[in-house]
């Protein structure tokens, strides 16, 4: 009787201290991010044959068991792949605008100066120094351009740097992975805290390249990129960057389409930056062609006709002009005094100015709207992970309560054995 | 269980954080617009205004365009206007002494003394059409060939520059006016020009021709009538300027207040905001200190 009641007593003893040495390191754990409570999960122990049949015979901790919310994890990478998206993209493009420096440090403030320079000169047409204004203004605004779109260049190619690196650091986490897969196999299944590891990991590589992640009953993850597999059981898959094709991410089984930060980084290069280079190309071309032409058609101080104003030199707009003498500001030669040329040049603010001024204002636009976005996919994703938090964290509280009923348990437990020792001793003393 | 959600420390702790952030953006916001007094710092923290106020800035400037053309034009305008006075004014004289001259009273030496008096004013009107301004002729159309010029082998008055030849200031939108006016309009009719009349007259004083110096005054007066119209011209378009003068600075104060309104914030607004802003972030850290600071092991004893 009293040995079966004493080892009973036992085994409350022994599953309320894993069961308190759980909520201790819970409560250890409360600010640790990516950790699940943990709880032991205690079950009566299988019944013994007595003299009345089956009896009681204590109770067993059973295993340890991890808060999981499969929804919730689903919520948190999908939208977390979706911020780093835009988010990138926004904050790529941000810099971008930056380049531009408008209102105050821009093209549009230099395209303004030339407009000044070339009404000045067609009042004064035979001042030396209104010449060099308008050659200086043209200088500044070739500088300005050039210093933008070398500017966008190493946006796009520092992007490109991050991109691969980010690459790297996916095929690192999907190594390891594959490592944490192997522990599945050990009796008991996956150890609570290495689960831990292996979601922040798929929260990470959510979040870098949009991979998605399947966990199976036994614990291990299988990981994949649009259908590709990048973690299958043991093994991991890495990527690679395309050397060809700039930003485009490779599988061994071919090209795959990525999100996440990845995802921004490879938009930002092939589509945002790329169009606001192309866009300032265009002004620049159609700028050039326009000034030239309306140059064309005057003659300098000595008579001859003007020549090329500005011209592209290898990706570089330049002023090919350099003497004032050589600026054609008459439409007839030998009119010192008519400067309608300059005029006509000067007039150029209102196409070109407005074609500048679209260049900015869809680049803002996008700017705009992709801060917008990003700020609407990171609120999402705060939600989601916080909601997630709350479902699986640590509530101090809930852990204060549990410690109490645990504590009693013990104390209880305790007390049986006290008790039965006082039984035996009055046994023994009889 | 109940239907309340669960709250973990994790999960409360972020959320505290996230309000708090967006609690501080939104006053970071509302310091850099009193700070700056921009309603914004880059194009894309408000598109449709940035890209409306580029337009209205282009406009500002191209009405500094005209103002300089304006400018110009004026000092141009009352150049000439000046210079032909004067020339008014000798012809006045010349007429008087002409009248003098055709009476018979006058002795030989008296007419002589006209003559010389003749010849220097014929001198002066040639110096008024010669007149230069920044150093390029003021009569001379648009070349930089000196106006009026005398030509001894064909015994020739010459005019440079063709009536046609005007310099054009832009003075305001779509509003070309001509600011110049040549030496020959001024001194030149279809028959006569003032100069080769005076030489004539000053040949029949020499003679004493009354007949020649009462047709020479006929002349002058006829002349004096193309001297006058390019006057009245060029007083037209002094107005005109001074007219587009006025009408572009209204327009400046118009474009200046709306680029105002569209790139600055309004102080008191922006202060209020701030303000509340203030309180509320303030506010917001005392809840979240408070709301945060006791858990149950506060109670448990």
């Amino acid at each position: 009787m009293s040995s079966s009641a004493l080892s009973i007593a036992v085994s409350a003893l022994r599953a309320h201290t894993y069961a308190i040495e759980t909520t201790s390191n819970n409560v250890a754990n409360a600010s640790t991010p990516g950790y699940r409570r943990q709880r032991v999960e205690l079950k009566n122990a299988y019944p013994r044959e007595g003299a009345l049949g089956p009896m009681g015979a204590g109770v067993e901790a059973k295993t340890i068991s991890r808060a999981t919310d499969r929804l919730a994890d689903l919520r948190v990478r999908g939208s977390a792949a979706q911020a780093a998206y835009f988010g990138t993209r926004a904050e790529i493009m941000q810099k971008g605008e930056d380049l531009f420096g408008e209102p105050d440090l821009g093209v549009t403030k230099e395209l303004t100066a030339t407009w000044a320079a070339m009404s000045t000169l067609a009042v004064q047409p035979s001042d030396n120094a209104a010449r060099y204004g308008v050659l200086s203004a043209l200088q500044g605004v070739a500088s300005r351009v050039n210093q933008i779109r070398t500017g966008l260049d190493q946006l796009a190619s520092d992007a490109t740097t991050r991109l691969s690196g980010d690459i790297t650091d996916a095929n690192a986490i999907t190594a390891r992975l594959a490592e944490i897969n192997k522990f599945a196999r050990i009796p008991g299944g996956l150890p609570a805290d290495l689960a831990d590891e292996r979601d922040r990991a798929i929260d990470t590589l959510a979040t870098s390249i949009g991979a998605v992640a399947t966990i199976k009953d036994d614990g291990r993850v299988r990981v994949t990129l649009s259908g590709l597999a990048v973690v299958d059981d043991e093994n991991a898959i890495p990527l690679s960057v395309s050397t060809s094709t700039p930003g485009q991410v490779v599988h061994p089984a071919g090209v795959v389409k990525v999100s996440g930060t990845v995802g921004g980084l490879q938009q930002a290069i092939t589509g945002d930056i790329a169009d606001a280079r192309a866009q300032l190309d265009t002004f620049v071309s159609g700028f050039v062609t326009a000034v030239n032409t309306l140059h064309a058609t005057g003659f300098t101080p000595s008579g001859a006709p003007g020549g090329p104003l500005l011209a592209e030199v290898s990706g570089q707009l330049t002023v090919t002009v350099t003497q004032p003498d050589q600026l054609a500001a008459t439409d007839t030669a030998g009119q010192a005094q008519n400067g309608k040329v300059a005029q006509a040049l000067g007039a150029l603010r209102d196409t070109q100015g407005a074609a500048f001024r679209s260049v900015v204002t869809s680049l803002s636009g996008t700017v705009a709207g992709l801060g917008r976005s990003a700020d609407t996919a990171q609120s999402v994703a705060d939600a989601a992970s916080a909601q997630r938090d709350s479902a699986v964290g640590v509530n101090i509280d809930e852990e204060m309560t549990d410690l109490v009923t645990q504590q009693r348990a013990y104390d209880a437990a305790a007390k049986l054995v006290s008790v039965i020792d006082q039984m035996l001793q009055t046994l023994i003393q009889m | 269980m109940s239907s309340v959600p669960r709250i973990s420390f994790l999960g409360a702790n972020r959320t505290a954080q996230l309000r708090l952030r967006a609690a501080y953006a939104r006053l970071d916001t509302a310091n850099q617009q009193v700070a700056t007094g921009r309603a914004y710092t880059r194009p894309s923290g408000n598109a449709p205004a940035a890209s409306r106020a580029a337009v209205v800035q282009s406009q500002l400037d191209q009405l500094d365009g005209y103002d300089r053309a304006i400018d110009d034009s004026r000092s141009r305008l009352s150049v000439a206007d000046t210079k032909i006075s004067q020339a008014v004014d000798l012809y006045q004289r010349i007429g008087q002494l002409a009248t003098q001259a055709a009476s018979s009273t006058n002795g030989p030496e008296a007419l002589k003394a006209i003559r010389e008096e003749i010849v220097q004013m014929r001198g002066e009107l040639q110096a008024i059409g010669n007149s230069d301004y920044l150093g390029a002729p003021l009569f001379g159309g648009l070349g930089t060939a000196t106006p009026v010029t005398f030509n001894s082998g064909t015994s020739t008055w010459n005019f440079a520059g063709a009536p046609t030849e005007r310099i054009q200031r832009e003075i305001s939108t779509n509003e070309k006016v001509d600011i110049s006016i040549t030496a020959g309009e001024l001194f030149s009719n279809s028959t006569d020009n003032i100069f080769a009349v005076l030489d004539q007259l000053s040949a029949d004083l020499l003679t004493g021709n009354t007949a020649g110096i009462q047709a020479a005054m006929t002349k002058v007066t006829t002349l004096r009538s193309s001297l006058t119209a390019g006057q009245a011209r060029i007083g037209a378009v002094a107005n005109r300027v001074e007219n587009a003068a006025t009408r572009n600075a209204a327009f400046k104060v118009t474009f200046t207040a709306e680029l105002s309104s569209l790139q600055e914030v309004d102080m008191a607004d922006a202060l209020t905001d701030q303000n509340r802003l203030n309180v509320a972030y303030q506010a917001a850290l005392g809840v979240t200190a408070k709301a945060t600071e006791r858990t149950l092991l506060d109670w448990l004893r």
